[in-house]
């Protein structure tokens, strides 16, 4: 059915939109199973938890008829999650006890942070396939320390104004160093299409805080000769708003705008990508997934993933300029966990 | 169970070493080697060296060969008896995962182990790990945090030399319950920022602001609040609630966090509360017990609260300025801690 391959491929192949076939159901009871053993072995089995929690995200995600897959092994993970727990642990002592003594921690941790992140991309990267290919993560480690140190000291120091050109050095960082067997990711946003959807964001948030200013302030009276307790009152309903809107709105509608960005803007070899995450829909799933989780004690963290899983995935579509039969297999290294690990307990998400 | 010779799936054929995908029936002969057949694949694997991806709801399975080559197995009504025919079985953990008896019993599981761990586990490590910090860090994370706060929110103490000593020098006189003593200090210190409270750090040190004394009618009322203080040190409060926060905020965060970081936070602060009322409570007790042993009253300690409650109601405020006020005055914790201590 697919044998004559020598001969010149069609014009232009179809597009071959991405699919997710989990159900909420089915990865709760495996979600339920893993915590409960998590639990029962103090954590122990939380790094066979994780393999199973990324294959069925990954075993579930299809394109062009065959689904990825993800190798990392428990073992590993189990040694690298021990090595950053520990790291952490005598981060967050030190830190109680003397902030001297934190420093002198924090130091190491974050001069060696570049080398983690690089090896936790890589780590992901190198232990997921596509057809029996395994993608790999190419980019240097000077690189490494540009993006992630460099940077975020410049950002900082420009009081973020740089913000968003460090967002696409890291972006651009990350897709032109993947490689899915010896084809090569290339990553073309310019820094200035990273500038939009920041200004948009921070408009919105400036309007948005204005309205909510002037009604709480208008409700408790607030103008000359008001009394302290409505000034704090104001200031708690603006800080208040301000901490909300950024994590239910302006998140959700950056996650959004930069996801589509940077997809519609990286290519695999002759082949494109289209992602069309829609901000609106975004936020309506992760709000309504936050209540849900409160509401259900976090019995709804399962649902709440799958959903969000399979909104994502469904905006993503692989637009192939030839066969894909064709990709080749690479040599391949091992790598260590520990960065990976150390990253998660951070909560440093690079999938942004 | 099928027979194995008739076992029969059909999927698809990936080598490993290109991205081709190849449509392929795979067959299980009688004796046990697999044959995977499509237009250009012709592959013989005996059984024993195919080993089978776990059923994950409705993923695809896949057969793995030894030299990285594999077929994707779609569902199909043949695919289970063929995965048993090639010997294989599923571990517990996937058997457990697939009915809805252990999945029902893991979440009774989780929800008792977390609910005792909570409510007296946890409490309980966090008593053992505070007897076992040294007391050197002890001292050093107390006098880091007088430091800190003398940046930040303290002046020196305005009250008369003589009087911080006599108020110092009367409260060591009382005896502590069961003549245990405990080693302390009192300091005093001024802040317009705090207004009138007391604190107390692990080491012992026993803060008083000025603001509190002036809000005092007599001595006795501040050696209340001290007894209250002390009970603090006595019990390590400041340690447990330090262990209890960090675990429960960890705990969340492993397992909400993932969906959203806000949303570990909040219930993180509620579950926090309930240690921290507790060891209100504990504190109230010592204090209590402490004044009565030494011919004092508990009611001072309760008429002190009221006056440190009302105090924060923000003084002077407008009548109709009420929705902060109100919402303190109210505060359920402290009225239920006052009547409490008028019982005793």
């Amino acid at each position: 059915m697919e044998a004559e391959q020598s001969q010149p491929a069609p014009p232009t192949p179809a597009a071959e939109p991405f699919q997710f076939t989990g159900s909420g159901g089915e990865y709760f009871r495996i979600w339920i199973v893993n915590i409960a053993l998590t639990v029962v072995t103090l954590g122990i089995y939380s790094a066979w938890a994780k393999v199973r929690r990324l294959q069925y995200f990954y075993r579930n995600t299809r394109v062009a008829g065959s689904s990825f897959d993800y190798h990392g092994r428990p073992t590993a993970i189990l040694k690298g999650r021990a090595i950053a727990f520990g790291l952490l642990v005598i981060y967050n002592l030190a830190e109680k006890f003397d902030f001297r003594l934190a420093i002198a921690v924090a130091i190491p941790i974050v001069i060696a942070l570049p080398w983690m992140l690089r090896q936790s991309l890589r780590f992901r990267l190198h232990y997921s396939s596509w057809r029996g290919l395994r993608f790999a993560f190419r980019g240097t480690l000077s690189s490494a320390y540009v993006v992630f140190l460099l940077w975020p000291i410049l950002a900082l120091v420009s009081l973020t104004l740089l913000g968003p050109m460090w967002h696409q050095r890291l972006k651009r960082y990350q897709h032109d160093n993947s490689t899915f067997g010896t084809a090569a990711f290339r990553f073309s946003a310019s820094v200035g299409s990273f500038y939009g959807p920041y200004l948009r964001a921070l408009l919105m948030f400036a309007g948005l805080a204005v309205v909510i200013g002037v009604a709480a302030a208008t409700m408790s009276g607030f103008g000359p000769g008001a009394s302290r307790g409505a000034m704090i009152a104001v200031m708690a309903i603006v800080f208040g708003f301000a901490f909300v809107s950024f994590s239910v709105l302006l998140g959700p509608y950056l996650l959004a705008r930069i996801q589509n960005l940077v997809w519609n803007h990286t290519t695999l070899g002759p082949h494109r990508f289209e992602c069309r995450l829609q901000a609106r829909k975004l936020v309506w799933i992760l709000l309504s997934n936050l209540l849900l989780v409160v509401v259900t004690l976090g019995l709804f963290v399962p649902f709440a993933a799958v959903r969000l899983a399979r909104y994502r995935v469904s905006c993503m579509t692989l637009l192939p300029a030839a066969s894909l039969d064709e990709f080749v297999a690479a040599e391949q290294a091992s790598v260590a966990a520990v960065g990976e690990e150390l990253g998660e307990f951070l909560d440093l998400d690079l999938s942004l | 169970m099928t027979d194995p010779t008739s076992a029969r799936v059909a999927g698809h054929y990936f080598d490993g070493r290109t991205s081709a995908r190849r449509a392929v029936a795979l067959t299980l002969d009688a004796f046990g080697v697999v044959h995977v057949q499509g237009s250009d694949v012709d592959r013989f694997e005996p059984m024993a060296g195919i080993s089978v991806s776990e059923p994950l709801g409705g993923a695809p399975r896949l057969l793995m060969f030894r030299d990285g080559a594999y077929c994707e197995v779609p569902a199909q009504p043949d695919r289970d008896a063929f995965v048993a025919a090639l010997g294989h079985s599923d571990s517990h953990v996937v058997r457990a995962q697939s009915r809805w008896s252990w999945v029902a019993g893991s979440a009774i599981l989780l929800l008792v182990v977390i609910a005792v761990g909570y409510r007296f586990g946890l409490p309980w490590l966090a008593e053992k790990i505070a007897e076992r910090i040294p007391a050197s860090i002890v001292a050093t994370l107390s006098d880091q945090t007088l430091a800190l706060l003398d940046r930040a929110a303290f002046d020196p103490s305005k009250l008369p030399e003589g009087r911080r000593n006599r108020i110092a020098e009367q409260f060591r006189q009382l005896t502590p319950p069961g003549g245990v003593p405990v080693p302390h200090e009192v300091l005093f210190r001024a802040s317009p920022e705090i207004g009138a409270n007391a604190l107390a750090l692990p080491s012992g040190t026993i803060i008083v602001t000025d603001e509190l004394v002036k809000l005092t009618e007599n001595d006795a009322e501040i050696l209340a609040v001290l007894t209250h203080e002390l009970g603090h040190v006595h019990e390590r409060h400041g340690l447990r609630l330090l262990v209890e926060s960090s675990v429960v905020g960890f705990v969340l965060t492993w397992y909400i966090g993932d969906v959203s970081s806000l949303a570990a936070s909040v219930p993180a602060a509620l579950l926090q509360a309930r240690f921290s009322r507790e060891h209100e409570a504990a504190a109230d007790a010592y204090g209590a017990n402490m004044l009565k042993s030494n011919g004092l009253s508990p009611a001072l300690l309760a008429s002190m609260l009221e006056k440190l409650e009302a105090s924060h109601g923000s003084p002077g405020a407008a009548a109709d300025d009420k929705s902060i006020n109100d919402y303190l005055a109210s505060h359920p914790a402290t009225r239920e801690r006052i009547e409490a201590l008028r019982k005793r």
